[in-house]
């Protein structure tokens, strides 16, 4: 009886330090997967979306970029430095070219070239509708580069990898 | 007898033999299915009419193990991983030059028979040579127009493997 007891709270104490571990001593490539989390959630758009909603959505993702972002897309011709502030006009134009999207992320590389920059390479895949009704279902591969500021990070460039070059 | 034999084999004793029975099995099915024999389920209609959208299959990493991936070949194509992966044909291999006229390969300035395609549209594609350790890789449904269908060259160490069937 006392050993059962004895394992019992063992147990219970194994479990609470396993799930403190995870809340509270977190390493950088754990912190960067749930900004992606974080990221797909607030892009994703249901078909009920008001104006308001769309945009505090694209409030809370400019939140996310550093002062400026580099994307460059070679599949769809953009290569281009945004500053912060011309993110949200951008993310609500694209909001609003489809009625639902919804985005995920997978197979996570990650390279930490500085202490304080990362490079994290990953699978996209982006689904929606347009308003038309037409189906958009798109793998991209990309490299996403990421800064830290005061233990937080935010997206610095986003760089698409061609897969199928023609 | 019978019953009690039954009845052991679906409700077997939990001892130590049978737990480490249970880890063994685990660990193979995962390290099988993880490593040579990766799941996948078809999303799309590029492989049509060979392989259809919502079809099942694994990809068999150890196909190339020994022998590099040869024209026509079904491969499978990674992008950072194997969780997302293209299934698609191989064409044309390292130097040569592929091309598409009213619909028709040509490789090397030859046209080739491709008894897997069904229906075709109208492709016209200038050639072009596949550069060292590429593939150059084609779904087998050409029933749709040239820009919307994924097609390209890809470096080799992408392709993870092959479907089983």
């Amino acid at each position: 009886m006392v050993n059962q007891k004895n394992m019992l709270i063992t147990a219970m104490i194994t479990a609470g330090a396993v799930i403190a571990f995870f809340l509270f001593f977190q390493n950088d490539e754990a912190k960067i997967k749930k900004k992606f989390q974080v990221l797909a959630k607030r892009i994703d758009k249901q078909a009920d979306e008001s104006d308001l909603m769309a945009a505090a959505a694209a409030n809370q993702i400019k939140k996310m970029f550093g002062k400026s972002i580099r994307i460059e897309i070679p599949s769809y011709s953009v290569d281009k430095t945004f500053p912060r502030n011309e993110i949200s006009p951008h993310v609500l134009y694209v909001r609003s070219q489809y009625i639902e999207m919804k985005i995920t992320f997978h197979d996570f590389q990650f390279h930490f070239p500085k202490e304080d920059i990362a490079v994290v390479g990953l699978t996209a895949v982006f689904k929606a509708t347009t308003a038309t009704g037409e189906r958009v279902d798109e793998i991209h591969e990309m490299e996403c580069a990421l800064e830290k500021v005061d233990d937080k990070w935010f997206f610095t460039g986003i760089r698409g990898i061609e897969v199928l070059e023609r | 007898m019978a019953d009690k034999r039954l009845q052991k084999f679906l409700f077997p004793d939990l001892n130590r033999k049978f737990l480490v029975r249970i880890i063994v099995v685990g660990v193979t099915a995962f390290l099988l299915f993880k490593y040579i024999l990766i799941p996948f389920r078809i999303s799309g209609f590029s492989m049509v009419p060979t392989y259809n959208n919502g079809g099942f299959n694994f990809s068999f990493t150890l196909k190339y193990l020994f022998a590099p991936p040869k024209r026509f070949d079904v491969v499978t194509v990674r992008f950072s991983g194997n969780h997302v992966m293209l299934l698609k044909r191989i064409l044309a291999l390292e130097g040569e030059t592929i091309a598409f006229k009213k619909g028709f390969l040509l490789i090397n300035g030859r046209k080739i028979d491709e008894p897997y395609v069904s229906k075709r549209q109208s492709w016209d594609l200038v050639p072009r040579t596949v550069k060292k350790n590429h593939v150059y890789v084609v779904g087998d449904n050409r029933n749709v127009p040239m820009q919307t269908h994924h097609f390209g060259q890809t470096p080799i160490h992408r392709i993870t493997g092959a479907p089983l069937w």
